[in-house]
């Protein structure tokens, strides 16, 4: 049976584990996705003209885009819901991936077994790595077979470029919370700490280009990737993607050291 | 690697372990033999389950060394665990997962499990492996955690309070259990707050206190040199005095028609004693933990680690 054969090693029952997770953030993206595509398709120049009338502050909230229905469908998308689901998904299995066995109680049952710590944090950091790639991908999949279905034109639409720096972004956040889990011993400082950074460089993001003097530092949060880049118009911007990359694998390195090199609770 | 199987399955030397203020364990100096059963005895709190822990490196010691089946610990975690069984005092399973299911894993991850030995005990252990763990009971799931210790009949095996939750009689096949491992010439390191539960099968028993090693005895003679109390029920008012003299005794108070006398070594010159008088009913229990370092701080001071 498939089920039990996945209890081969750690990475099997991670993938076990967290499959159903998984599955709920794919239906999740797509139902996201059939929200705005649909009402997009069906009265988007009356939402256009509806946003036109927004203050700035107001217009910001759903990120860049070029002032269409498909713009702001995507945006909506790739934006402001998506990254939620996805950010969660991420930040939650990062620190689990770190400490969850250790919170829960089955460590010591777990490394009874000839296991390396950095070998079982490798081994779930990998499965959720897949899960949002995974996600991400088939989000692309239902949004351009959605667009095509309801009659809405992305070819003015970066989507792939949108899904990679969303991915970039996501395991950031997703490697940051990893890490401070694994630092610590703690779910709750790294959920708390990328959470609320996360959210924090949403507003700092969407709110500061209003201030003119205080635009710039827009362009030092995570979130700037999605926005500031423009990734749906431009594509993907390879410096930003690099370093979100690096710092995400700076924080998984991080997790890896202090998790060899501190007590183990319980 | 360095490994040597005429060596010890555990040693320690000067290990100890501080948290902040606390000394959770303090210079302790221990070797465990081959093939024996070896009780660590200690009230909750003592640092057991610290040494334990240092032992498979879960945590760092504060300073000194420890070597498993000859293999320094800090630095061959993952031989040693590769090599030995443990079962944790506290610990959770997968609770979604049937008891099947979880040894499944556990067996797959660790290798050379006999699944027709898992069957075994599983029925010696009365455990219904086909329910989802989470739906066990508290004795229940200790047997899953048992069954997983013994599986893959390891050369030294660590359990930590492994009778918690388990009924009279799934003790006894505990013990037996115990006893089989050491009639293979396997070792079993067995932690306990309770020295009933160590007794019926450990041959040798350290005593650890305060983090602090007290004493390493064999079971018998630590049963000789522990406090006992007796109550004897008279006939009559019988004054104490009549056996505070008497060689062993401790202590001796009168309680109404009762005397109750604490006394340590042998109980023949005690009970001729009472028998001067009309015994009416005698009860003698068990040295407790308690009673057993009381023996050691009061009356074998030089004996103190």
């Amino acid at each position: 049976m498939l089920r039990n054969r996945l209890l081969g090693n750690v990475f099997s029952k991670t993938i076990r584990d967290w499959l159903l997770w998984t599955v709920i953030a794919v239906i999740a993206m797509w139902l996201i996705s059939a929200m705005y595509i649909g009402v997009m398709a069906s009265s988007g120049d009356a939402y256009v003209t509806m946003m036109n009338d927004f203050p700035e502050a107001l217009a910001n909230i759903y990120g860049q885009n070029n002032g269409t229905p498909e713009g702001l469908a995507m945006s909506g998308i790739y934006f402001l819901i998506g990254p939620l689901v996805l950010l969660t998904y991420a930040i939650g299995l990062g620190s689990s991936a770190a400490v969850g066995e250790e919170e829960a109680g089955s460590l010591p049952i777990l490394l009874a077994s000839p296991l390396r710590r950095r070998s079982i944090l490798l081994a779930k950091a990998t499965v959720a790595v897949i899960g949002v790639a995974i996600i991400t991908l088939l989000t692309w999949v239902g949004v351009v077979a959605l667009a095509g279905l309801l009659g809405l034109d992305l070819s003015d639409q970066n989507v792939t470029g949108a899904s990679i720096q969303l991915l970039g972004m996501v395991l950031l956040f997703g490697a940051l919370a990893l890490g401070l889990s694994a630092w610590r011993g703690s779910s709750a400082l790294g959920i708390g700490v990328a959470a609320g950074l996360a959210v924090l460089s949403y507003f700092v993001t969407t709110l500061l280009p209003v201030i003119e003097e205080l635009a710039d530092l827009a362009k030092l949060t995570p979130w700037y990737l999605m926005s500031g880049a423009d990734a749906l118009s431009s594509g993907v911007d390879i410096a930003l993607l690099g370093i979100a990359v690096i710092l995400a694998g700076v924080f998984f390195a991080l997790g890896l050291y202090t998790l060899d090199r501190r007590d183990l609770k319980g | 690697m360095t490994m040597n199987d005429a060596s010890a399955p555990i040693k320690t030397e000067g290990l100890t372990k501080h948290y902040k203020d606390v000394k959770a364990l303090v210079d302790l100096d221990l070797e465990v033999q081959r093939g024996e059963v070896f009780g660590f005895l200690g009230p909750n709190g003592a640092g057991k389950t610290t040494t334990i822990r240092s032992l498979l490196h879960f945590i760092f010691p504060t300073a000194g060394k420890a070597t498993v089946l000859g293999l320094d610990v800090a630095t061959y975690a993952v031989e040693v665990r590769s090599r030995i069984a443990y079962m944790p005092s506290e610990y959770s399973l997968y609770p979604k997962l049937t008891g099947a299911e979880n040894i499944t894993y556990l067996a797959n991850l660790r290798g050379g499990v006999d699944q027709g030995y898992v069957g075994e005990l599983a029925e010696r252990l009365e455990v219904d492996l086909t329910r989802k763990v989470g739906d066990l009971s508290t004795g229940n799931k200790q047997k899953v955690g048992l069954i997983q210790a013994f599986m893959n009949k390891a050369e030294l095996v660590i359990l930590d309070e492994p009778s918690t939750g388990l009924d009279p009689l799934m003790q006894q096949e505990l013990q037996a259990l115990i006893r089989e491992v050491r009639a293979d010439g396997r070792t079993v390191f067995l932690s306990s707050h309770s020295l009933a539960e160590v007794e019926r099968v450990a041959d040798r028993v350290g005593i650890l206190r305060q983090g602090h090693l007290v004493v390493v005895e064999r079971v018998d003679a630590l049963k000789r040199k522990a406090i006992r109390r007796i109550d004897l029920e008279f006939e009559g008012p019988v004054e104490a005095a009549a056996f505070e003299t008497i060689d062993g005794v401790r202590s001796a108070e009168s309680r109404g028609n009762s005397v109750v006398v604490s006394f340590e070594g042998s109980v023949n010159a005690l009970l001729r004693t009472a028998l001067e008088h009309d015994v009416v009913n005698v009860n003698s229990r068990e040295a407790d933990l308690e009673e057993v370092f009381l023996a050691y701080y009061h009356g074998n001071g030089h004996d103190v680690a």
